[in-house]
């Protein structure tokens, strides 16, 4: 199916974003948040796996460049790269229309919810020894998203 | 949330990606609030979608038993996702039957024909509602239930 990670996302959004909220409502914001973020955590966890056996390659450079440019399909993103090898992948996110789409919905604490959490279980995905940082997000309010993969080699 | 590709997706190719996300995401809530919780929240969510949908497809076909055969025909069962048998059709009526559908197929392949029929068949009673509250349907049996064929009666209510 060659449909764009974003328009996948968008379809996805409009049966999350009511369902999350109606939980939310029933169960209150963290129960609902922390039951969302254990089912997105599997779905992504699994992703995160396919996507490593498919590439077949333990270099994170190489796996991380391929899983975000099919993020980035349809001009979903703009990145730059900081720098990229066999254990790191580091870029700044400049532009997200992921974060846009929510933004106009007026739910971007539910577009960090559904799509900047899925990050890091997809990352784990990858391995145990992959780790992911980030201290900000574009959804979250800031200029850019500051991803840094790293496989930790201890 | 429409955009220009939306029209190069199909109704079914749509529902295969929505559950993608949303099969495992309502094992999870069955695991973890219990089924009927799971039910009530998921209902509650599909009742509503399915409404907006009939009022948005209302607005695009018109209200008619006429225009809602077209929906059936053109957007449920576009690009070859089900064959529908129309039997009879009036102002006041419209009977057919789907005899192949390809919406229980997937649910049926992952073995999940009960999460198929609460996310999807379920969407038809209160997706009437939002299109014309002058209509309503009755359906005896469905393909994702099991059956031969699925048997949709409309009605204008009396």
């Amino acid at each position: 199916m060659n449909i764009p990670v974003i328009e996948q996302a968008k379809i996805q959004a409009q049966v999350l974003v009511p369902l999350v909220k109606a939980l939310q409502a029933e169960l209150g914001e963290e129960r609902a948040n922390a039951l969302v973020r254990k089912a997105l955590g599997d779905i992504y966890r699994r992703l995160g796996e396919q996507w490593r056996r498919a590439k077949d390659t333990r270099d994170v450079g190489e796996s991380m460049a391929s899983a975000f440019a099919a993020f980035a399909k349809g001009d979903a993103l703009d990145y730059s790269v900081r720098s990229q090898s066999q254990d790191t992948y580091e870029i700044n996110v400049t532009r997200c229309r992921y974060a846009e789409f929510y933004k106009e919905l007026r739910q971007p604490e539910l577009g960090f919810l559904l799509v900047c959490s899925a990050d890091f279980p997809f990352a784990e995905g990858f391995g145990s020894d992959m780790e992911l940082t980030r201290t900000q997000t574009i959804m979250a309010g800031a200029s850019h998203c500051d991803f840094r993969y790293r496989r930790n080699k201890d | 949330m429409t955009d220009a590709d939306e029209v190069t997706i199909s109704h079914l190719q749509r529902r295969k990606i929505e559950g993608r996300v949303l099969i495992p995401f309502i094992q999870t809530l069955k695991e973890k609030l219990g089924e009927n919780a799971m039910r009530e929240v998921l209902d509650a969510t599909i009742g509503k979608l399915a409404a907006d949908d009939g009022a948005a497809w209302a607005e695009t076909y018109g209200q008619t038993t006429a225009s809602l055969r077209t929906v059936a025909q053109t957007l449920w069962a576009g690009g070859g996702a089900m064959d529908v048998q129309v039997l009879s059709e009036s102002d006041d009526r419209l009977d057919f039957n789907v005899t192949r559908c390809r919406y229980a197929e997937f649910y049926r392949e992952l073995g999940l024909s009960d999460i198929g029929y609460r996310v999807h068949c379920n969407r038809d009673h209160a997706m009437v509602v939002g299109f014309n509250n002058e209509l309503e349907l009755s359906r005896r049996q469905t393909i994702m239930e099991g059956a031969a064929c699925c048997d949709f009666r409309f009605r204008k209510k009396a």
